[in-house]
C-alpha cells in the first residue's frame, strides 16, 4: 500500500507537468497583447515594444516556456502579476484557504446530506420519503449553479433577509455559498447512492444477511451500504471536482476573494502568469483530491486493494525476467 | 418415524407487482421429520425457492405474499410470530444455503466476520466466543484457521459453497434449507460438497430441504422426495416409492429425460414436451394436463385431488384415481 501511495505521488510529477505546458501554451496562442493590457490603449507604440522586449515576450516560444518552468519548478515562484506586480504566489496561498473553505464544507454537505437521502429513498422505495426528494434532486441536476445561487440570495437575502448576499465575514456570510455549491452535490450523490442502493438490497448477499436473522437496520448499514458505496466513492470524486470547478462561479457570485475569483479576474485582465499560477494550483489539488478518492476507494473494496497487491507483484515478475 | 416438526399445509405464494400475479406456490402441503431430508424437486420455475423462502419467512418485499395455508414449525404458526421473534428463528435454528455462492457473500466482508457474525447475533452478542466457533466452523468445512481474514473474492467457488455451509451450520440449526447447493459448482466439488453436508447433518441430526433438479443428487441425499410442478406438489413419498415406482406422468417424464448409462436399443432422451406453464395464467383442472401424455378431457376441467397409493406415496392425478376405482 505505502508503494503504491508512493507511485501514485510520483505520478503527479508529469500530471503538473502536463498541465504547467498546456495552460502556457494556450495562454501565449490566446490573442491579445499584455502589453496592451498593462499599458492601456492610449500608449505610444515604442512604448508598447519597449515593454514586450522588457517582459521578454519577444523572445521564441519554446525560450519563454523554459523560462517559465524554470522559474516554476526550481525557483518555486509564479511570477509576479502583470497588472499589481505582487508576488502570485503570495496572492493565491493568501486565497487559497477561503477556496478550500468553499469546497471542503460543500464536498461535507453533499456527502452528509445526499447519501443518507439516498439511502432513505432506496429503503422506502415507491413512498413519499422515496420520491419527493427524488424529484427535487431532479431539479438539482438540472439547475445551474450559478442561477440556484442567485436565487438563493434573492430569496434569503434580499426577500428575507436573513443572510448577506456577498462578502466575507462570519459564519453567515458562507451558508449560502456552501448551498448553492453543495446543492448539485446532494442531488448527484442522492441519486446514485439510491440506485446502488436499490441494486445491493436485491442482492444475495442481502438476502442472504436477513436469513441469518439479522434486523433489517444491521442489514442496511453493514451489509448493503459499504457495497453501495464503492461506485458512490468513484462519483464522489467527479462531484468534488465539480464542485471545485463551479466554485469559480460561486466565488463570483458571493465576492468570495478565493483562487477561483482571482483566477477569472485575472483573466479578465489578460493577467498571463497570474491564470497560469492560478490553474496550476487548482489542477494541484484536484490531482491530490483524485488520489485520495483512490485510496479510499482501496480502503474500502478489498478486491481493488487486492488489484493493487497484484499489480505490484506482477511487476515484481517482469524485472526478475 | 420420529418426530414431526414441520409442516407446511396448504400454502398458497403470490408475487403481486403492478402488472402481474404470479402465482409461484399453490397448495403445498409437506411434513418434515426429526434428522430427514426432504428432496424437493421440479424444473426451473416450479416455485421451489419460493417454499423455501416461505418457511425462512425471507419472500421479497413488498412482492411476495402468502394468501392461504400455515407453516407450523416446532408447533407454532410462525407466521404468527413478530418479526423479532422470527428474526431468533432465522439463521440460529432455520438456517439456509443459498444457490449461487458466489454472490452469496458479502465481498467487503472477511469470511471470518460472516460466520461470527451470525454466531455473535445468536448467542447473545459474545464476540470472542463467536470468532471462536467461526475458526472451529472453518476447520469443519475443510477451510484452514488462517483463512479467516481472507475476503470472498479470494475463495474459489466451492470455497466460497463451503463458506456458506460453515454460516448456515454455525449455531446448530434444527432445519437447514439447501437451495440448489451445487447447482453452480462443478461435478467433482459437487460430490465433495454434498459428502460434506451429508456428514455434517447427520453429526447433528439435522433436517433437510434439500432443493433441487438433479435428481442423482436426490438419490444421494434424500429419504423423502416430493416432485413440484407450477407450484404444486405432484407426487410425494419416499426415496424407494418415488424412484421405484413413479406414479405421476410428470415424474415418469422427469426419469425418461435422463440419460442412461446403460446401452439400450432405444437410447434417445425423452424430454417432457411443452414448456412449463406460465405462472401468471395457469391451465384450468390439471396444471400439467397441456404436456401430459395420458391427458383426458377430465384433466383439463377439473384440478386432480390426491390419492395415496401406498402408506405415504401421495399422487395428485386423475390417472391415479381412476385406476383406484
Amino acid at each position: 500500500m505505502g508503494k503504491y501511495i508512493a507511485k501514485r505521488l510520483l505520478m503527479l510529477i508529469p500530471v503538473i507537468l502536463g498541465v504547467t505546458i498546456l495552460i502556457f501554451t494556450l495562454m501565449y496562442f490566446v490573442p491579445g497583447d499584455p502589453a496592451t493590457a498593462i499599458l492601456g490603449s492610449s500608449a505610444e507604440p515604442w512604448e508598447y515594444e519597449a515593454l514586450r522586449e522588457k517582459m521578454g515576450l519577444n523572445d521564441p516560444y519554446i525560450v519563454q516556456l523554459l523560462r517559465y518552468m524554470k522559474q516554476v519548478f526550481i525557483e518555486f515562484n509564479l511570477g509576479n502579476s502583470y497588472l499589481t506586480g505582487v508576488s502570485i504566489t503570495t496572492e493565491i496561498m493568501g486565497r487559497l484557504p477561503r477556496t478550500l473553505i468553499l469546497g471542503i464544507f460543500s464536498v461535507l454537505v453533499s456527502v452528509g446530506v445526499g447519501i443518507p437521502l439516498g439511502v432513505n429513498a432506496a429503503v422506502h422505495q415507491g413512498k413519499t420519503g422515496d420520491w419527493l426528494p427524488m424529484t427535487i434532486a431532479l431539479f438539482g441536476i438540472s439547475m445551474p449553479g450559478f442561477w440556484l445561487a442567485l436565487m438563493l440570495v434573492l430569496v434569503f437575502s434580499i426577500r428575507l433577509g436573513w443572510l448577506p448576499p456577498y462578502g466575507m465575514g462570519g459564519i453567515q456570510y458562507w451558508i449560502l455559498p456552501v448551498l448553492s455549491g453543495s446543492f448539485h452535490g446532494i442531488a448527484n450523490l442522492a441519486r446514485q447512492t439510491r440506485s446502488s442502493m436499490l441494486e445491493v438490497l436485491s442482492s444475495d448477499y442481502v438476502t442472504m444477511a436477513r436469513a441469518k436473522g439479522m434486523p433489517e437496520r444491521t442489514v442496511i448499514y453493514r451489509h448493503a451500504l459499504p457495497n453501495a458505496l464503492i461506485p458512490i466513492i468513484t462519483i464522489l470524486g467527479t462531484t468534488l471536482a465539480r464542485i471545485f470547478g463551479t466554485g469559480m462561479l460561486t466565488e463570483t457570485i458571493f465576492s468570495i476573494p478565493g483562487v477561483g475569483y482571482y483566477m477569472v479576474k485575472s483573466v479578465n485582465n489578460r493577467d498571463y502568469p497570474a491564470v497560469q499560477g492560478s490553474v496550476l494550483i487548482i489542477a494541484v489539488v484536484f490531482s491530490v483530491i483524485m488520489l485520495l478518492t483512490d485510496l479510499v476507494m482501496a480502503a474500502v473494496d478489498p478486491r481493488i486493494k487486492a488489484q493493487f497487491a497484484s499489480r505490484g507483484k506482477s511487476k515484481k515478475k517482469k524485472e526478475a525476467a | 418415524m420420529s418426530e414431526k416438526f414441520l409442516s407446511v399445509k396448504n400454502l398458497h405464494v403470490h408475487y403481486v407487482t403492478s402488472d402481474a400475479d404470479v402465482s409461484a406456490v399453490n397448495g403445498i402441503s409437506l411434513d418434515l421429520y426429526k434428522g430427514r431430508t426432504l428432496g424437493l424437486v421440479g424444473e426451473t420455475g416450479a416455485g421451489k425457492t419460493t417454499v423455501a423462502r416461505t418457511i425462512l419467512g425471507i419472500l421479497p418485499k413488498p412482492a411476495g405474499r402468502i394468501t392461504d395455508g400455515e407453516v407450523i414449525f416446532e408447533g407454532q404458526d410462525i407466521y404468527k410470530l413478530t418479526e423479532p421473534q422470527m428474526q431468533k428463528i432465522r439463521g440460529s435454528k432455520i438456517t439456509m444455503i443459498f444457490q449461487d455462492p458466489m454472490t452469496a457473500l458479502n465481498p467487503v466482508m472477511t469470511v471470518g466476520d460472516q460466520i461470527a457474525e451470525v454466531v455473535e447475533l445468536h448467542n447473545g452478542g459474545d464476540r470472542a466466543a463467536a470468532k471462536k466457533r467461526a475458526v472451529e466452523m472453518l476447520e469443519t468445512v475443510g477451510i484452514p484457521a488462517e483463512r479467516y481474514v481472507e475476503y470472498p473474492h479470494q475463495f474459489s467457488g466451492g470455497m466460497k459453497q463451503r463458506v456458506v455451509i460453515a454460516i448456515a451450520l454455525a449455531c446448530n440449526p434444527t432445519l437447514l434449507l439447501a437451495d440448489e447447493p451445487t447447482t453452480a459448482l462443478d461435478v467433482t466439488i459437487q460430490a465433495q460438497v454434498l459428502e460434506l453436508m451429508k456428514k455434517l447433518n447427520s453429526e447433528n441430526d439435522t433436517s433437510m430441504i434439500l432443493i433441487t433438479h438433479d435428481l442423482g443428487v436426490v438419490a444421494e441425499m434424500c429419504d423423502d422426495v416430493a416432485i413440484m410442478y407450477a407450484g404444486q406438489i405432484v407426487e410425494k413419498g419416499s426415496l424407494e416409492d418415488i424412484f421405484d415406482h413413479p406414479q405421476h406422468p410428470y415424474t415418469e417424464g422427469l426419469f425418461g429425460a435422463l440419460p442412461s448409462m446403460k446401452d439400450d436399443e432405444d437410447d434417445r432422451l425423452k424430454p417432457i414436451a411443452g414448456m412449463p406453464p406460465d405462472p401468471t395464467d395457469l391451465p384450468s383442472g390439471c396444471y400439467f394436463h397441456p404436456r401430459c401424455p395420458y391427458a383426458t378431457e377430465q384433466c383439463s376441467k377439473e384440478a386432480p385431488c390426491v390419492n395415496e397409493v401406498a402408506p405415504g406415496h401421495l399422487v395428485q392425478c386423475h390417472l391415479r384415481t381412476r385406476r383406484e376405482a
